[in-house]
């Protein structure tokens, strides 16, 4: 089985670094794909659903609220209203803990929310529990076939 | 007749053949009347008195007679006055007196004796030519004179008037002789003739002057004149005996021919003897005459014979002496059998009576004979006939004979018996039929007539129907001018299309006045073009005032609330019932009209029903009953019935009125008469009547009982009088005077009865005649001491009401507030001088006004409703009975710039029972009050705006902080997470090639770095805290330490602590906020906890005052409580960060906590021995 794909939408450059380096430290060698706003994020998404859908699309979202161009926000919500992508695993991956960021993102369905520490060790522990969840322990959704 | 000749024999001494006239002449009438030749006789002695008259002298002739003779005695006694002197001056003139009136008469010779006296006198008497007088004698003389001159006038006149009426008698019997038809000859006692008449001389043909003197048989032929001769000469013998009697005579004329004579004689005496008057008549033509008429008798009896009819004559008694022979045939009775009274036997026994009478009389009127009669015919059968007979006269006018026929008119009589019987049948129906039968025939012409019309038009139309035959124009005369066009166009369509004529028209009837009239009838053209209606006319008046009526009374009947009923007399069956009737008696109306009345009676009051019945047949009647209904319930009915004939039957008319309410009425009635007749037994009321016509004064019971004067006293004013108050008598007195002068009485005063002072009231009404005089009274007398006490009560109580008004007034006057007090119907009594002072008047007077003038001064207004109408003024409120309270009410002048704020109170004040007596209203001026609430509500409103203002600005505030806040949370820890990663990477990637002091350098920059984002994120929970919005909410403190106490565990595994947390403890508040406070306390209370082996941290709650008091204790470090004043500021730490690390926010946040909760928050604390924290949470 081909290894999966994660899709990282995040325009910190450093943090995509980081992001990265925990990944690495926690030893989940997938496919990281970088979306550096929501825009481009979408593009990829769209267009791996209008391609061979099953072999781009992503196991995993990782999701920065702050974005430039479309918001986080805005992302998860062409994901979750568009049936080809509904099902994808969706995590937000974000500096701020606003309470009404937090409740807005679970109403509109995603799967989990991290708050990502100042502290990188207990930002690496936390990716590595992520993948270890997300890439193995959890059962994916069926691929779209409509 | 016969030609008739008179002789007579008489000589007269006038006339030209000499023979005489005068007394024979009168002898000779006496004569021919004695044998009865009357007629001819009256017309010649009518003639006769003529001539005689015409004989006399003319009346100048005579009296010139008279002035001759005195003209003459005057000239003799002139020429014998020689002889005679002045002897018998007047001798002469007795001559001329006795000529004048020997010749004149009376007259002339009364004439000629005055002028003999007058010229006697003047010429002859001494002295003469005077007509003085010269002695005594004389004077005699000339009165004697006038006494013999009028007496010979007189008897002259005598004389001649007396020899006048012989002359004239004479020659009128002369005359007459002379005029008679007869030929009349006189014959003296020598046989000669003495006279003859014109009619003689004709007769025979001699003049008379040939007769005179002639023996009579010159007028006899030859033959017989010897015989002739001899029976003269034996008449004059004896004047019975008559010759040749009954033998034909003739007479010879001068021309020697004979001629039949019918002779008549009769004898006179007269002074030359015995003479014969013979009257003859030439019956010559009769005799010829006679045979003419045997010979017609002969072709009459021919002809009788011949003729179909029955002839006959008869004598004025009926018997027959003819009868021809078809009354032979006819009755098979032979003639001799019919002649004399035969003939009756055959006429109908049934016809003999009236036959008889019939010709009785005609015989007696001498009038023709008519009579139908039935005469058996040979078979024995009757046939009708018809006699008529006229009567043959003698010369006398007496009837002979009559002269009759006796036609068969048996079919022409049967015929007319029947068309007799038919116009009768058909007369009859004319009259039967209750109108007329007419015909009306329109001529060519355009005039109308009404050939026939059967006698009732008389009554009908009041015009005779023979008055119309010709002209028909009257009928038009007397129709209603309304319906002359109508008529005349019905009758000119009638004629037009030949279609049945009727109409109703009105008839002005001489009579009945305006009656209504329908016609029938069907046109003919007649052959000249015009145009004749058969048909018949009727009054139907009646049924058109009827059909008013009953229209009328239909109208009538329909829209009457009252039932109403039309019922048939003789059975009592409804024949017409009204709206109202339904809905009475439950019954529809078809329902209605198969019951008779009696079935709408009650069964118990049936019976006087018949009996009403046939009373208001008669008059209209009024009567009380109980009708019964469908449903069987009755009622009491009042009923007023009349009967009427409508379309000629006879009708009853009912109109029933249900009285069941008027019977409570009249129960209530009943009652309420009970109940006021024991009210005047209650009232104490009596009363007493004066009759002075029967000189009476009654007293009753209750006025003997309030006068205490016990029943059968005398009573009399004066005992009256003595029972009134002495104080009272005069005003009594006078009232009473003043009564009998027709002023009303009615008085009150007192009595003293019983020894006690009563109050009466007394009134009367007295009966006065015209000249004012008592004639009658009725007075009552009312004991009202009762009420006169109360009234006296009354008045004290109202002098005490008086007095404590004053003092109410007092104080009402020196209220403050303003009072205005108003009447029932709005004028304004009372104003205190506070109210006088806030409406700016002066004294009473000027606001004592009616409100309604008030309304026109002024205008209120509220502050909601704007201007108030008047009706919603306080005091108009009031007066509708609201009580109101604190009305506000913005007070203006219309006249000026006076403006005030009034608040109005008050309420109808009313007396003890309730009823409304003053409006009472308070006034206060609130102008100044107002003002100032104003000014504050004016502040307020702008402090909330200007609150509103600054929230806005906070608000923005606030939201930019959060946005700020929201950076900070997320942008500013993205760089110190770089930082610290890229340290870490540093030194995980590097570390082998640095020394121990750059790796510790390393770690510092990482520590820093996570202080920095602790730092952070407590001064986000600051900001959280104070922007976010409050929830609140029931809050389990208990549960939430507990909770905090596991996390603070969990924290610090490896310390002791000692949670004790009081349970059940709740309050409200935001939950987030709370949490975040316990989170702060019991975290500050285990951070400073630390030195300590046992960390015993407390939680609880105090309640001193009944609020609680919320608190944290520890037995931790500490603090000096100088500095205790910095405890709660952010950033503020009383301890060393190396000793406690903490940003020094936690307890600002607290703060910030409870200040949002409206709680305070303090501590008390000593320096190494533990530290309390205490907080409370407000109400709300």
């Amino acid at each position: 089985m081909k290894p999966q794909t994660i899709l990282l939408v995040e325009d910190s450059l450093s943090d995509v670094d980081l992001t990265k380096r925990a990944f690495r430290k926690g030893r989940i060698l997938n496919e990281l794909v970088v979306a550096e706003d929501g825009e481009e994020a979408l593009d990829y998404l769209f267009g791996c659903a209008s391609g061979d859908a099953a072999r781009c699309l992503p196991a995993l979202t990782l999701l920065d609220l702050k974005l430039p161009k479309v918001s986080g926000l805005e992302v998860l919500r062409r994901i979750r209203a568009d049936a080809r992508t509904r099902r994808l695993p969706v995590v937000i991956l974000t500096s701020s803990r606003e309470e009404q960021d937090v409740a807005a993102v679970y109403d509109l369905g995603v799967n989990s929310y991290i708050r990502k520490p100042v502290d990188f060790n207990q930002f690496a522990e936390a990716i590595q529990h992520l993948g270890l969840y997300w890439l193995v322990l959890n059962e994916p959704p069926p691929a779209y076939s409509g | 007749m016969a030609l008739g000749v008179l002789i007579l024999l008489k000589l007269g001494n006038r006339g030209p053949s000499g023979l005489g006239t005068g007394g024979l002449a009168r002898d000779v009438v006496r004569l021919a009347k004695a044998v009865k030749y009357p007629a001819n006789l009256e017309q010649s002695v009518h003639s006769g008195e003529k001539t005689a008259a015409s004989s006399n002298a003319p009346l100048a002739w005579r009296y010139g007679v008279a002035l001759l003779a005195v003209a003459g005695a005057a000239g003799l006694r002139q020429l014998i006055s020689a002889l005679l002197g002045a002897n018998a001056p007047l001798l002469t003139f007795t001559l001329a007196v006795l000529v004048a009136g020997r010749f004149g008469g009376l007259g002339p010779g009364l004439l000629a004796t005055f002028l003999s006296l007058v010229s006697g006198w003047f010429f002859f008497v001494h002295p003469r030519y005077s007509l003085a007088l010269s002695d005594i004698a004389e004077a005699i003389r000339l009165p004697l004179f006038a006494v013999v001159g009028i007496s010979i006038s007189v008897l002259c006149g005598r004389q001649r008037e007396a020899l006048l009426r012989v002359e004239q008698s004479e020659r009128t019997a002369a005359a007459l002789l002379e005029a008679a038809s007869q030929a009349i000859v006189a014959v003296g006692p020598d046989g000669r003739i003495a006279f003859a008449n014109a009619t003689a001389e004709r007769l025979f043909g001699y003049a008379r002057s040939e007769l005179a003197g002639q023996p009579v048989e010159l007028l006899v032929p030859d033959a017989i004149r010897d015989r002739h001769k001899a029976g003269r000469a034996a008449l004059l013998q004896d004047p019975s005996t008559r010759f040749d009697a009954g033998k034909p005579r003739y007479g010879q004329r001068k021309n020697g021919s004979e001629f039949l004579v019918e002779i008549a004689l009769g004898v006179v005496e007269s002074p030359g003897g015995r003479m014969h008057v013979a009257f003859l008549n030439d019956i010559t033509r009769r005799q010829e005459t006679e045979r003419a008429l045997r010979e017609s008798e002969e072709r009459l009896r021919l002809l009788s014979e011949s003729v179909p009819q029955q002839l006959w004559s008869c004598r004025t008694d009926g018997e027959c002496d003819y009868l021809n022979a078809r009354a032979v045939e006819y009755t098979g009775v032979p003639l001799e059998r019919l002649l004399g009274f035969g003939w009756l036997d055959q006429v109908h026994p049934d016809d003999r009576a009236g036959l008889i009478e019939q010709w009785e009389r005609a015989a007696s009127a001498y009038a023709e004979f008519r009579a139908e009669f039935q005469l058996r015919r040979h078979d024995g059968v009757y046939r009708w006939f018809q006699a008529r007979a006229l009567p043959q006269r003698d010369a006398s006018g007496a009837i002979l004979k009559w002269f009759g026929s006796s036609t068969d008119i048996h079919e022409e009589r049967e015929l007319r018996e029947a068309l007799r019987f038919q116009g009768e049948r058909l007369a009859n129906i004319a009259d039967a039929v209750p109108g007329v039968i007419y015909s009306f025939r329109l001529r060519p012409d355009g005039t109308f007539s009404l050939p026939y019309a059967s006698p009732a038009m008389a009554e009908l139309w009041g015009i005779k129907p023979e008055d119309l035959v010709d002209d028909a124009s009257a009928l038009f005369a007397t129709t209603h001018p309304g319906d002359l066009a109508h008529l005349r166009a019905s009758i000119a369509k009638s004629a037009r299309t030949l279609a049945p004529w009727r109409d109703e028209i009105r008839v002005l009837h001489p009579v009945k006045g305006e009656i209504w009239i329908e016609g029938y009838s069907r046109p003919a053209p007649e052959a000249d073009g015009s145009i004749v209606w058969h048909g018949f006319i009727t009054d139907v008046t009646q049924r058109k005032r009827a059909e008013h009526e009953l229209r009328r009374y239909q109208l009538v009947a329909r829209n009457s609330r009252d039932i109403v009923l039309f019922l048939r007399l003789d059975d009592g069956r409804i024949v017409e019932a009204n709206a109202a009737a339904e809905a009475a008696y439950g019954y529809r109306r078809d329902e209605l009209l198969a019951l008779t009345v009696f079935d709408l009676r009650a069964p118990a009051d049936r019976s006087s029903a018949r009996r009403q019945m046939a009373e208001a047949d008669v008059k209209s009647i009024l009567f009380e009953a109980l009708h019964q209904r469908k449903d069987g319930s009755v009622f009491p009915v009042e009923v007023s019935s009349q009967g009427a004939t409508i379309e000629g039957a006879r009708m009853l008319i009912s109109v029933v009125r249900d009285i069941t309410a008027r019977r409570g009425v009249e129960q209530a009635l009943r009652e309420s008469q009970a109940d006021l007749n024991r009210a005047q037994a209650v009232a104490h009321t009596g009363s007493w009547r004066l009759d002075l016509a029967r000189n009476e004064l009654i007293w009753s019971a209750e006025t003997h009982r309030i006068f205490d004067v016990p029943v059968g006293a005398r009573l009399t004013y004066k005992a009256f009088l003595s029972r009134v108050h002495p104080e009272d008598r005069q005003l009594v007195d006078r009232a009473w005077e003043a009564a009998l002068k027709g002023q009303p009485y009615d008085i009150e005063h007192r009595i003293i009865a019983d020894g006690q002072v009563k109050w009466v009231r007394e009134r009367a009404e007295l009966d006065l005649d015209v000249e004012g005089r008592l004639v009658a009274g009725f007075g009552t007398v009312q004991d009202i001491t009762a009420r006169k006490q109360a009234e006296e009560a009354l008045r004290v109580a109202h002098l005490e009401l008086e007095r404590s008004l004053a003092q109410l007034r007092a104080v009402v006057d020196h209220l403050t507030e303003g009072v205005i007090v108003c009447d029932l119907r709005g004028r304004l009594l009372y104003w205190n001088p506070a109210a006088l002072a806030m409406h700016e008047y002066v004294s009473l007077e000027e606001g004592q006004r009616e409100l309604a003038e008030f309304h026109r001064n002024y205008e209120l207004a509220s502050a909601g409703d704007g201007v108030l109408p008047v009706e919603q003024w306080p005091l108009a409120r009031i007066l509708r009975g609201e009580t109101i309270r604190d009305v506000e009410t913005f007070v203006r002048r219309r006249d000026s710039q006076w403006r005030r704020v009034f608040k109005y109170g008050g309420t109808l004040a009313r007396d003890n029972r309730g009823n409304p007596l003053l409006a009472v209203l308070s006034v206060t001026d609130v102008t100044e009050a107002k003002r100032a609430e104003e000014e504050i509500l004016r502040l307020n409103a702008e402090l909330e705006q200007r609150v509103r203002d600054r929230t806005a600005q906070l608000e923005a505030a606030n939201q930019e902080l959060e946005a700020f806040s929201y950076s900070v949370s997320h942008d500013l820890r993205a760089p110190l997470r770089g930082i610290d990663g890229w340290s870490l990477a540093l030194l995980e990637d590097y570390g082998g090639q640095l020394d121990v002091r750059a790796r510790q350098y390393l770690n510092r920059v990482r520590f820093e770095t996570q202080r920095m984002g602790a730092l952070i994120d407590d001064l986000l929970q600051l900001s959280r805290v104070s922007l976010s919005e409050m929830q609140r909410r029931a809050v389990d403190l208990t549960a939430l330490a507990h909770a905090v106490a596991v996390r603070l565990r969990e924290d610090e595994p490896r310390r002791e602590l000692d949670f004790s947390i009081q349970p059940g403890l709740t309050a409200p508040g935001d939950p987030r906020l709370l949490e975040i406070a316990l989170m702060n306390l019991l975290g500050n209370a285990a951070k400073f906890t630390a030195p300590r082996d046992r960390a015993r941290i407390e939680f609880g709650c105090l309640e001193p005052d009944g609020d609680p008091v919320f608190y944290v204790r520890d037995n931790g470090v500490g603090f000096d409580m100088t500095y205790a004043g910095a405890l709660f500021g952010a950033f503020q730490r009383l301890h060393k960060t190396s000793e406690f690390p903490g940003s020094g926010i936690g307890l600002a946040t607290v703060q910030r906590v409870i200040r949002r909760h409206g709680g305070r928050l303090w501590a008390e604390a000593e320096v190494d021995r533990g530290a309390t924290f205490y907080f409370t949470l407000g109400d709300q």
